[in-house]
């Protein structure tokens, strides 16, 4: 029983490693808040929020959200072999291959049906959440969440897993486990392109929209009551996802040498160097040169740290991946791009704009997460750190220099998919092509937005000091300033990376907003500029990791320029908040969206009782209106005629004064 | 220039005492590192290169507080780490002009002369426009003395450059390494003896994180001579011979165990007084040291 042993020690080695946890515990709370994550805009009083139907799709929805998680899990597991260099130690043991797979495999499997356990707990501790109303929710019942968890969850868990852990051990590359979550997205977008029904049913990995299908017919009362039947297009859905795994298995399987080199495709590339004869130049003597530590030195050191890092990720495969896929979703979903109200419109800027946005998140979210790991991990991850941490570079700008790496791979994406939209617009025959509206959506709104996160991503990097849980702790943070919008946290003082630019138009671009957004975001880039600087001073150099003597060892780190820089940036954000904070709420009057709905209730109950008193109605207006569009202004003057409509003798006429508390009523008569 | 290690000690989180009041004052010229393995050579190598914390004492190189004004020291240091890799997909003209700048080379004609003739010292110019990934050890470490030298260091640390390389590569590394200026402090940390004895003009022995021995290896090796003996054994002897006699060391001779005894007068029973070489100072002062000497030998 060879493979039990290998499966046993695979379940002991994951026992032990924190990531484990890290997991289970993130799934575990984003399923607490999962139904109300997927259905945001829903109303519950039909449909009630542990229907069987809402379960069910919102544990798809997890699921597909978190297949990354599935592949960081699987993928991994005999890749670690060849990243911690036991290979040779591993496959010249006796063991059989067919052991060594399927231990690992089934290991590695039981730990990822533990973690994704945390979806169907974290549900069903969702039910007793505070905020969910008693009205929208069924009596408890333990088999609407286990029967989904059965029948939804699991197999594409598994479909996932065969592939997850085959591409990973047939790769041996850890960044392609990080990007495979990718394309299962992919493929489910492009099942979404499918227009036949029924094939789009079959065929959803998530089986959303296989679950839409098989209950189109119910009523509102069916849904909340009926469980999900597993027949139908259920059952071939999901049948054909679990073959489809088995497939891939068996393939892999097949394909997996169980030897240390693998034979053809690398053995060309690896092949040795040899030594070649004694260079007659061997004696040469070393030229004299100057060292330089200036200010002028480290410009040029951060330009081309920054290059160096830009085309490191370049020559990753998995990038361009990226922006295949990117690119090409940009195709299949433009099919219906325009369609609205059932009216087909031109491909003009603006709808291709909306939908490269749309679309494109994912694939920057899935960039800066894993990129900006790799990225601060470069180093260790070869090995080379002890030599670079050695050499008397900056800690800042060697940050820097790695972030505005990242940055530049950013507009590579975006550029591509300009491309991409311009294009598609060509193909269609549409050439009015409004540049500007697509350099303000990706330059002046996504950049930014991406820039400010990889700061948080960095941050959270260095901080916490182990990969993966740096992935996972930026997610949470990224998660958790979402929520502060929905908790009425919003004020661009505190809520971070600042509030959108709001919506474009054709007729005066983004208007006056322009201008709060530029000051607003650099207000956060300063922050931002503070952060860096941080994390430079405490990030790992040498051998010390632990957090608190790094913290301590921080005050020899900062040069008395980036400490000048440091300053500056400081001073900046304060005058800079302070004209912010002077503008928002001492000029303005600022309302958080909690204020904002309860001075709405409030005026609705002091007013409701006027609802119903006759009243004139204006049945001609006159007025002299002038506008002032630079100061945003208008004055209006004139008179209105108002007529009694109704059969009764009208007692008394109401007025609101008090519009808002920006406009003022000098003057009415009748 | 000197380097003035005083009274520096390291406690790991896990209690070993890595460095235990290590005090050492360092020329210029070779300096060598002499300890078996584990013996804290490598953390007092990377506290010197300001890689790692000490709790108590200090480092001096001139008028450079080591542990305090690391990016100082860090300006006039080389170093070449006990084990490191390198990314695989870049060549190594480009890892070399990357090093470069990051030592402050932003002059790009210098940069690129200076990198060039590294690379022909090291024997690596013909192959400079490869890929790492097809390289053998003796490249890479080559490649290692290469980036360590690219700043004309002050200070150049190598921690156990040898190990892993054949004969012919480690005569090529210490040539490399003794056509080094006279103004230089090199430190090489080894546990073979024999580097020491071809190289180094000063060393120290240092086990279980303390200092056993430092000094000129010649003049270390003289206190040493007319008190080691030597003995062509029987195998079962052997623990009647190191019950009865302090006995340094065991070599296997054509299959037959010879062993080194230190005595101040004539043993006799067929010991012949042999030359004292660095072998036998340095075996000396470890099984001196450490309570069971079968473990490190």
């Amino acid at each position: 029983m060879m493979w039990y042993e290998i499966f046993k020690f695979e379940l002991k080695y994951r026992v032990k490693r924190a990531d484990t946890y890290v997991f289970f515990v993130f799934l575990l709370l984003f399923s607490i808040y999962g139904v109300d994550f997927v259905f945001e805009k829903m109303d519950f009083s039909l449909v009630k929020k542990n229907s069987p139907l809402i379960v069910a799709k919102t544990m798809g929805a997890i699921t597909g959200f978190c297949m990354i998680i599935a592949s960081m899990i699987m993928g991994v597991s005999i890749l670690r072999d060849f990243e911690y260099n036991i290979e040779s130690l591993m496959y010249s043991n006796p063991i059989k291959k067919r052991d060594y797979l399927l231990g690992r495999f089934l290991g590695s499997f039981t730990v990822l049906l533990f973690v994704f356990s945390g979806v169907f707990f974290g549900m069903i501790l969702g039910e007793y959440m505070p905020w969910y109303r008693p009205d929208h929710l069924l009596p408890f019942n333990l088999f609407t969440y286990l029967k989904p968890f059965v029948m939804i969850t699991l197999p594409i868990l598994f479909f996932g897993a065969c592939l997850f852990f085959i591409t990973g051990a047939l790769t041996r590359k850890l960044m392609v486990v990080y990007t495979q979550g990718i394309f299962i997205f992919v493929i489910f977008m492009l099942t979404k392109a499918i227009t036949n029904d029924s094939l789009k049913a079959l065929l959803d990995p998530f089986s959303l929209t296989t679950l839409t299908s098989l209950t189109k017919s119910w009523t509102g009362a069916e849904i909340s009551l009926q469980p999900i039947p597993f027949s139908g297009v259920l059952l071939y859905n999901k049948l054909f996802w679990v073959a489809l795994g088995a497939l891939i298995l068996g393939f892999g399987y097949k394909k997996f040498e169980f030897n240390v080199v693998q034979s053809k495709r690398t053995k060309k590339k690896k092949s040795q160097v040899l030594e070649s004869e004694i260079d007659h130049q061997y004696d040469i003597k070393i030229p004299e040169f100057s060292l330089e530590h200036g200010i002028k030195s480290k410009w040029s050191q951060l330009m081309h740290f920054s290059w160096f890092y830009f085309v490191s990720i370049c020559k990753q495969t998995s990038f361009w991946a990226i922006v295949i896929c990117g690119v090409i979703i940009i195709f299949i979903n433009s099919v219906s791009l325009g369609t609205v109200y059932d009216v087909d419109s031109y491909p003009a800027t603006y709808f291709i704009v909306e939908e490269l946005r749309e679309m494109s998140f994912y694939f920057f979210f899935v960039i800066l997460i894993f990129y900006s790991g790799e990225l601060i991990w470069k180093e260790r991850s070869v090995k080379l750190n002890l030599i670079y941490d050695s050499s008397p570079m900056s800690d800042f700008i060697n940050l820097a220099g790695k972030y505005l790496g990242l940055i530049l791979i950013y507009i590579v994406l975006i550029v591509s998919l300009i491309i991409s939209g311009i294009l598609f617009q060509t193909i269609n025959g549409y050439y009015n092509y409004n540049f500007q509206v697509y350099f303000y959506a990706f330059v002046l709104e996504i950049l930014p937005f991406l820039a400010l996160f990889t700061i948080i991503a960095f941050v959270a990097q260095v901080v916490v000091n182990n990969k993966f849980v740096g992935i996972m702790v930026t997610i949470i943070i990224f998660i958790l300033n979402m929520t502060m919008v929905i908790l009425g946290i919003d004020h661009d003082l505190y809520f971070f990376a600042g509030s959108s630019i709001g919506t474009y138009s054709d007729m005066n671009g983004f208007g006056h907003f322009m201008k709060p957004y530029l000051i607003i975001k650099a207000y956060w880039f300063l922050f931002g500029i503070l952060l860096l600087i941080i994390a430079s001073a405490i990030s790992v150099r040498g051998t010390e990791t632990n957090l608190i003597k790094r913290l301590k060892a921080s005050k020899y780190r900062m040069s008395k320029s980036v400490l000048k820089l440091g300053g500056i940036a400081v001073v900046s954000f304060i005058l800079l908040g302070g004209y912010i904070f002077y503008n928002t709420n001492i000029l303005n009057k600022h309302w958080t969206n909690s204020e904002k709905t309860a001075f709405r209730v409030n005026y609705e109950k002091t007013l409701k009782k006027f609802e119903y008193l006759p009243q004139p109605k204006i049945v001609a207006v006159n007025l002299n209106l002038e506008l002032y569009p630079k100061s945003r202004d208008y004055i209006a003057e004139g008179f209105y005629i108002l007529k009694n409509t109704t059969d009764t003798a009208i007692e008394e006429i109401h007025i609101q004064k008090l519009l808002e508390s920006n406009i003022v009523l000098e003057d009415v008569t009748f | 220039m000197e380097l003035i290690i005083d009274n520096l000690s390291k406690t790991y989180s896990n209690g070993v005492k890595a460095l235990q009041n290590i005090s050492i004052e360092i020329p210029t010229g070779m300096f060598g590192l002499l300890g078996p393995n584990g013996a804290g050579k490598s953390t007092l190598m990377r506290t010197i290169a300001t890689l790692q914390e000490a709790d108590q004492g200090s480092i001096k190189l001139g008028d450079i507080d080591v542990l305090t004004q690391k990016n100082e020291l860090r300006q006039v240091l080389g170093y070449l780490p006990q084990q490191f890799g390198l990314y695989p997909k870049i060549s190594a003209e480009v890892l070399l002009n990357h090093f470069a700048i990051l030592k402050g080379l932003t002059n790009k004609g210098e940069r690129k002369d200076v990198v060039n003739a590294l690379l022909h010292k090291t024997n690596l110019h013909n192959v400079k426009k490869q890929n790492f990934e097809g390289f053998s050890g003796g490249m890479k470490q080559r490649f290692g003395i290469a980036q360590a030298l690219l700043n004309n260091p002050k200070l150049l640390i190598v921690d156990e450059p040898t190990a892993g390389l054949d004969p012919v590569e480690r005569n090529r590394f210490y040539n490399i390494l003794s056509e080094l200026g006279e103004n230089t402090v090199v430190i090489l940390s080894t546990h073979i003896v024999e580097d020491v004895k071809e190289l180094c003009t000063n060393m120290a022995v240092i086990n279980q994180g303390q200092v056993l021995l430092k000094g000129n290896p010649i003049k270390i090796i003289e206190d040493l001579e007319g008190r080691v003996y030597q003995k062509i054994i029987v195998k079962s002897e052997l623990e009647t011979y190191k019950q009865n006699y302090q006995v340094i060391s065991e070599k296997l001779f054509l299959g037959k165990p010879i062993i080194h005894i230190l005595s101040y007068t004539n043993p006799g029973s067929d010991f012949t007084l042999v030359k004292a070489d660095l072998e036998d100072v340095y075996f000396s002062q470890i099984i001196g040291s450490n309570t069971n000497p079968k473990t490190i030998l």
